[in-house]
């Protein structure tokens, strides 16, 4: 089976490494991005990558205008929130994201997204 | 064919559950911060490895070297025991290794149960202490998967052949009822009113001993003194007399008071209490029986310089051990505390007599539970093995009606010798008298009493008086026309 490829953003890299164990278990292939400049380094490959789930937590609004490129690349993302308040919804979705995903997150529940929105694209 | 129970490593906790746990069970440890309760499980571990067994401590709250450290601390031997660190290692907030991506269930449960599993196959432990089980909660999803988690290992520990000890750490957000109806036993800890307890509210197949029992966390560890069961009978035992040796005083008594009798001494302050019942110790010591006399309020050496001065034997009782005085502080004691005490000493010294001067120093000690009970307790515990109690009571009010106990404890004695003071012509002056002999007949007239350099000494009958129970007492019309 083909692994799928996924870009994790998250400023807390311990998030990024249990996330990207969880979904290495369930044939997913990850790089984490803890910082702008990794994440940009990243966006220029982004066509490899079959998602991005982006935790915006910690990244100034400079994060918005990523979560754009993102969508202009045609690349399925998920905006990870704890606190996922309307203002916040507002942004994502106004940004091209296709959800927004309340943390913690149930790993079988966010599988199910990914998997969608993955074979959807 | 009944198994053998498994020592919790306090001989007290023991005496209280007859025995120990029961083998391969599990038994719930509960009580607030400070209360021992990890202590508690060191000593059931020590325990085991003492017998030889393999142990093993899961912490998942303290850290294995905080535990070795106040270990050490008081004094106790962990060598031997087996740790398994749950607890958060320091890099976890050094490194801000939190995470929030998902919930400590899903991250956290599988590696450790893992660990766990892994230990308990390759050590096989005997004894397995849990502290505390209630973190378990943080990886379960919901109350549902943690009652289920947890009782699924309680069964997993028991089916290695483990007797298992465990704690909580309730709360009014947390409670731990759930638990409770898990654990085959459950143990209350708690701390108030000065003194802790210990209680039992659940033993499965086993019998134990009820009510709310004293411990001290001490240098040493934990001492559990159980509340005193007295035995439900007195068995065989001898009945002797016990002297005063002044001849007056023990003609009063027809002889003196029997062996194994409950005593109290009452009268007012300063009226010689205390010297009378080392006259007593005294002259048991002459006779051959052991005595203690457990001060509450005056120090051994001015009783023994008093006795001296009264050219009492009282020194020589002291010297050939014979007699021994014990200064007990009631404010560091409780009175399970001291009911233990008495215990073990009359077991160690095979003593005859014990005297408690006095009530009033003993109900300090019990900051406010119950004086009749404890006291009934320990008095009948004494006498049904067979050793004569006397104790000391000191009525307040120095004129008026006389009253034998402020405490209602008089049901209790078998003899009641009361002293007061009287006025008598002008002159204050001191009676004795037989109040109460259950065990057999005494005097019924009162006789005068005074002490001097030459000891102890009692007039005869004062047969012409009346209204000495009053304090002001009156010729009899008969004497006053004599007069």
């Amino acid at each position: 089976m083909m692994n799928k490829k996924a870009l994790l953003v998250d400023k807390n890299p311990v998030n990024t490494d249990l996330l990207g164990q969880a979904l290495e278990k369930n044939h997913f292939s990850c790089t984490a991005a803890n910082t702008y400049a990794r994440l940009d380094e990243e966006l220029e490959n982004l066509q490899e990558y079959d998602i991005v789930l982006m935790d915006v937590a910690g990244f100034d609004p400079a994060i918005w205008d990523r979560c754009k490129k993102i969508h202009f690349g045609k690349t399925p993302f998920l905006i990870l929130s704890v606190n996922p308040g309307p203002a916040l919804q507002k942004y994502s979705i106004s940004s091209g994201a296709s959800g927004v995903v309340k943390k913690p997150v149930i790993l079988n529940e966010l599988l199910a997204i990914v998997n969608s929105m993955i074979d959807d694209g | 064919m009944k198994s053998q129970k498994i020592s919790s490593g306090r001989p007290g906790l023991d005496e209280i559950l007859i025995g120990g746990f029961v083998p391969h069970s599990t038994n719930l440890l509960r009580g607030g911060p400070g209360v021992g309760k990890t202590t508690f499980g060191l000593h059931f571990l020590i325990q085991g490895i003492q017998q030889k067994e393999k142990c093993l401590f899961i912490t998942l709250g303290e850290s294995v070297s905080n535990i070795k450290r106040n270990a050490a601390q008081l004094g106790l031997d962990i060598g031997g025991i087996e740790f398994l660190d749950l607890s958060p290692e320091p890099e976890f907030f050094s490194k801000v290794e939190t995470y929030d991506i998902f919930t400590p269930a899903e991250v956290e449960r599988e590696p450790t149960t893992h660990k766990i599993v892994e230990v308990i196959d390759k050590l096989k432990p005997a004894r397995v202490f849990l502290d505390a089980i209630t973190q378990f909660k943080f990886l379960a999803v919901d109350n549902f998967q943690f009652r289920k988690q947890a009782l699924s290992f309680l069964h997993y520990l028991q089916t290695h052949k483990a007797t298992v000890l465990f704690t909580t750490e309730a709360s009014q957000l947390a409670p731990d009822d759930d638990l409770q109806f898990m654990a085959d036993a459950v143990l209350n800890l708690e701390f108030s009113n000065h003194s802790r307890t210990l209680r039992v509210s659940k033993f499965r197949g086993s019998d134990y001993i009820q009510g709310f029992h004293g411990y001290r966390i001490m240098q040493g560890g934990i001492e559990v003194h159980p509340n005193l069961v007295p035995p439900l009978s007195m068995g065989k035992i001898a009945t002797q007399q016990l002297r005063f040796g002044i001849p007056e005083l023990d003609q009063q008594l027809h002889g003196g008071i029997e062996s194994a009798t409950i005593n109290i001494i009452t009268g007012h302050s300063g009226v010689g209490k205390t010297t009378l019942c080392l006259q007593l110790a005294t002259q048991a010591a002459k006779d051959g029986f052991n005595s203690i006399l457990y001060t509450f309020e005056e120090e051994a050496h001015m009783m023994a310089s008093r006795c001296k001065t009264l050219k009492m034997k009282t020194g020589e009782a002291l010297e050939n051990k014979l007699l021994s005085i014990k200064k007990v502080e009631p404010l560091l004691y409780s009175a399970d505390e001291f009911a233990h005490m008495v215990r073990e000493d009359v077991k160690k010294e095979n003593v005859s007599l014990v005297i408690i001067d006095s009530i009033a120093g003993y109900k300090i000690s019990l900051h406010d539970t119950d004086i009749v009970k404890k006291m009934h307790a320990l008095c009948k515990f004494l006498q049904n093995n067979g050793i004569t109690v006397v104790l000391i009571n000191e009525i307040d009010n120095i004129t008026g009606d006389f009253k034998i106990t402020d405490e209602g404890l008089s049901y209790l004695a078998d003899n009641i010798i009361f002293i007061r003071f009287l006025e008598l012509k002008g002159e204050l002056t001191k009676a004795i008298g037989v109040l109460k002999k259950r065990t057999g007949s005494a005097e019924s007239t009162m006789r005068r009493l005074w002490m001097e350099s030459g000891g102890i000494h009692i007039g005869e009958p004062l047969t012409q008086l009346r209204g000495i129970l009053r304090g002001i007492p009156e010729w009899t019309d008969n004497d006053k026309n004599d007069e």
